[in-house]
């Protein structure tokens, strides 16, 4: 028979007895409140990282670099004509016509027959509170230059391999446009007060053209309105108030077509290609790149030590860049808006990600004191004479990478029209009354800002870092 | 076997380790933290037997054994740090080894085990009262050894036996220690921008022998009748450990790390044990180790006050322990089936001026007639530290081996 032990076997009464030791044991150890931290403290460890700030004057670009890309871009949604900021809007239609051959008798018979192509005005735009209502166009008559290409046809299958050229080799057959046919006219330039559609009567040329359709035809329709004394904003093919391409043969009989795809070309009429010069709503960037020299003095003279960073593979932990910030001059009578409303720059830095340099877009801190009293430091067109961008992750980059020689190197580029200048929400809401409040304007503002005042005087870098350095260094 | 995972599983609630020299190699698992050696002091190296496993410490052992032996290990222990009137409790587990022995006859025994040579594992964290912030420190680190083993008895001269075995190492290492900010040097005009952001303090890396794929042990062991005893070298060797120093916010928003690679030269190990049986049962032995550091270990460190070496010193150990080896036959009683065991060591660690004393209590519980054992040593002892940085520990410990015993590959008599 088993030995049992409080009417436990052998091997159960072991392990409980193992279990109850150490459970009781358990009991005498304890811990001070404060035990842990006297051990780091002993270990040289801290209980929190120290946050300094570290101030870096003088600061002159070593080279700054206007990217201006005239590769037609959509105008799906958002469509434009005219010229502003030195900058011409072409406007230019993709259209698919599929004609029955009764239609067309019709066409040729007619001695009434045409064609035009209506286009919607972008009504929110106009309408918005925040659009200067001396500034809507109220009748003014431009000089529009229509030109097209016409590519004719058998049948639907004709259409579906136009369909089948993807947007981007569209967009690019574009900066080579040798048009089959154009014409001067005048268009009267008024935004209705209901949804009436902008009409173009198209040339009798284009028309003629169209005569000679059998079966099927591809039509690219090129607006140009280079003496323009503003953008025109229409909606594009992708929204409820697409364009529409009308061939009629008589007031009853005529046949319409929706773009399949629209896309606007920019041309520049800058003087100066070099000179640091922003365009609004058209993505055009200023790369600047500051000296490596000044900011690593500045860091060496402030924590005593050598920078950039020799040990290991050369990549300095030694600190973090928590926030960084740089403020430059800013004079904005060398820019010109159409709005009137700030308008906010945007920044991205150039920084490693693996093994690849990427741009990464900066995010955005808001000083409520600052923002109280005198608005968001990042904007132009508003009270002040100075632009403060924040480079955080720009920085943290340059510090950490330093010792490979490089630049602290962003860009900059014009962002939407800011409604919030001195709100510190920085985001859409509702007030009370249930009113919304939104953060930007929708819709970009074809301004034109001459940083030359920014890039000319010196700028001050400000970092905050949080180093892991010891007491005695 | 449900009862001892249901065992584990409490028991690993509120377990830990040494917090001695977490920045440098760790704390060692000693003879392979094997819970049959704990139990008698860490001695018994030199004590042969048909079915006692693999040594690392002394390969030539392994010769003498006929079964073929597995053996889990699981160590768990409570530490009080304390040091000018402050105290600090925590805990750990771990599994310092895994060993596999297979006997070959006339053609030696070949052997393998996985060693938890080293670790250092932590895991904690506090409010700080001065800045009100969550500080978090982990460390997780080991260095392992696969160590593959061969030993022989010498033929003509039966009663000797060589071994060797290499000890190939891997492992790694990590360090987080995560902070909040501390504002006071900054401007009230500026502190809108300090953000209430946590910042980590990141290191991790693995480990390896430098320009070699092992270190090697050699051993001589002699079986007598009443006296056993034992030699062994074991060769000196550097570990590297390639390490990324990081600072960073988050896994994704942060900054290239900085590689850096430490060299800690282990010197080489000389050891001694003899084996002495009393009567027909009892046995008492005695086991030494010795150890010169003559470099500094480079700690992980890379910031603050964190002290960049840590100072070696003679790395010895004086083991002593009794052990009553239980009846083999299944029909004697269970109490009488069961191995006893005591002992007590001393150890000066690596670190220079931390010495540790300890006593064992233990027993090797037969499970079943399929020769199965579940080996518990109970420990306690205290780790006493003469330095700046390091505190005193005192602990207790549980280690509980898991070793099946067969006879595979061996004819019926």
């Amino acid at each position: 028979m088993k030995k049992k032990l409080f009417g436990l076997s052998a091997r159960t009464a072991s392990i409980v007895a193992v279990l109850l030791c150490a459970v009781l044991t358990s009991c005498f150890f304890e811990s001070d409140d404060n035990g842990l931290e006297k051990w780091l403290s002993d270990q040289g460890m801290p209980s929190s990282y120290k946050v300094q700030t570290l101030n870096v004057t003088n600061l002159t670009p070593l080279s700054v670099e206007a990217h201006l890309s005239t590769f037609p871009k959509s105008a799906d949604v958002y469509a434009t004509l005219g010229r502003a900021s030195n900058l011409t809007h072409d406007l230019v239609l993709d259209v698919g016509i599929l004609p029955d051959s009764d239609f067309m008798k019709s066409l040729n018979k007619s001695d009434t027959a045409g064609a035009y192509l209506a286009m919607f005005w972008q009504r929110p735009y106009y309408k918005a509170k925040q659009f200067p209502k001396d500034s809507v166009p109220k009748g003014e008559k431009i000089d529009v230059n229509v030109s097209w290409k016409l590519d004719l046809g058998k049948d639907e299958d004709f259409l579906d391999s136009i369909a089948d050229i993807e947007d981007s080799v569209w967009y690019e057959s574009l900066l080579d446009w040798e048009a089959d046919g154009s014409e001067d006219i005048k268009m009267r330039m008024r935004v209705p007060k209901g949804d009436t559609a902008l009409s173009l009567e198209l040339p009798s040329a284009l028309l003629e053209s169209l005569k000679k359709v059998k079966g099927a035809a591809h039509l690219q329709l090129r607006l140009s309105a280079p003496k323009a004394g503003r953008i025109y904003r229409f909606f594009g093919e992708q929204t409820n108030y697409p364009p529409v391409f009308t061939l009629y043969a008589d007031s009853v009989n005529g046949i319409s077509s929706k773009p399949a795809r629209m896309a606007n070309v920019i041309a520049s009429e800058e003087d100066c290609s070099e000179c640091p010069v922003l365009h609004g709503g058209i993505f055009d960037s200023l790369v600047v790149e500051l000296p490596p020299e000044p900011i690593l003095e500045a860091l060496s003279e402030f924590y005593g030590d050598e920078f950039p960073y020799t040990d290991g593979d050369k990549i300095d932990v030694r600190q973090t860049v928590i926030h960084a910030e740089l403020t430059m001059a800013r004079d904005d009578s060398k820019g010109q808006n159409e709005l009137g409303l700030p308008i906010q720059v945007v920044v991205g830095s150039y920084v490693d990600s693996a093994d690849l340099v990427i741009r990464r877009m900066e995010s955005y801190r808001v000083n409520n004191d600052v923002v109280l009293d005198e608005g968001h430091q990042n904007l132009v067109f508003h009270d002040g004479d100075s632009l403060t961008v924040q480079l955080t992750n720009g920085v943290r980059d340059f510090v950490n990478k330093a010792s490979d020689g490089r630049s602290l190197k962003f860009m900059m580029r014009m962002g939407y029209p800011f409604l919030q200048e001195k709100d510190t929400t920085y985001s859409d809401y509702r007030t009370a009354e249930g009113d919304t409040v939104r953060l930007y304007f929708p819709y970009f503002d074809y301004a034109r800002y001459d940083f030359s005042t920014s890039m000319d005087n010196p700028m001050s870098l400000k970092i905050w870092l949080a180093s892991k350095r010891g007491d005695e260094e | 076997m449900k009862k001892l995972l249901l065992a584990l599983g409490i028991f690993s609630g509120f377990a830990f380790s040494s917090m001695i020299g977490l920045d440098a190699l760790g704390q060692e698992q000693v003879m392979g933290g094997t819970a049959s050696a704990a139990g008698r002091g860490f001695a018994g190296n030199a004590k042969p037997g048909d079915a006692e496993g693999l040594s690392v410490i002394n390969p030539a052992r392994l010769a003498f054994d006929a079964k073929v032996v597995f053996n889990l290990n699981f160590s768990m222990e409570l530490d009080e740090a304390r040091k000018r009137g402050h105290h600090y409790s925590f805990s750990e587990l771990s599994l310092p080894s895994f060993n596999l022995s297979f006997p070959m006859g006339n053609f030696g025994a070949i052997g393998l085990s996985l060693w938890q040579h080293y670790s250092s594992s932590f895991n904690e964290e506090f409010e700080s009262e001065k800045y009100g912030s969550d500080v978090k420190l982990e460390y997780q680190g080991s260095v392992y050894e696969l160590v593959p083993t061969y030993a022989v008895r010498i033929p003509f001269f039966r009663s000797l036996s060589l071994g060797a075995s290499a000890h190939m190492v891997m492992g790694n290492t990590s360090r987080n220690l995560t902070l909040g900010a501390n504002t006071d040097d900054v401007a009230d005009e500026d502190s809108w921008a300090t953000g209430n952001y946590k910042i980590s303090d990141y290191v991790d890396g693995t480990w390896e022998i430098k320009d070699h794929p092992a270190y090697y042990t050699a051993a001589l062991q002699y079986r007598g009748k009443m006296v056993s005893y034992f030699f062994s070298f074991t060769t000196g060797y550097t570990l590297e450990n390639v390490l990324d120093y990081n600072f960073r916010f988050s896994e994704i928003d942060t900054l290239a790390a900085n590689r850096y690679t430490r060299e800690v030269e282990v010197p080489a190990l000389l050891a001694t044990g003899i084996n002495y049986r009393l009567a027909k049962r009892h046995n008492i032995m005695l086991d030494l180790l010795w150890r010169a550091w003559d470099k500094d270990i480079e700690n992980i460190a890379g910031g603050w006050n964190m002290p960049t070496v840590t100072e070696t010193q003679k790395d010895v150990m004086v083991a002593l322990g009794y052990q009553c080896d239980g009846s083999p036959l299944f029909y004697e009683s269970y109490w009488n089936r069961i191995n006893y065991r005591a002992g007590a060591w001393y150890r000066s660690w690596y670190i220079k001026d931390v010495f540790e004393v300890g006593g064992s209590l233990g027993g090797g519980f037969p499970l079943g007639r399929k020769g199965t054992t579940l080996d518990i040593a109970l420990q306690g002892g205290k780790r006493f530290a003469d330095t700046d940085s390091q505190w005193e520990e005192m602990f207790i410990g549980l280690r509980i081996g898991l070793t099946g015993i067969a006879t595979w590959g061996m004819e019926r008599r």
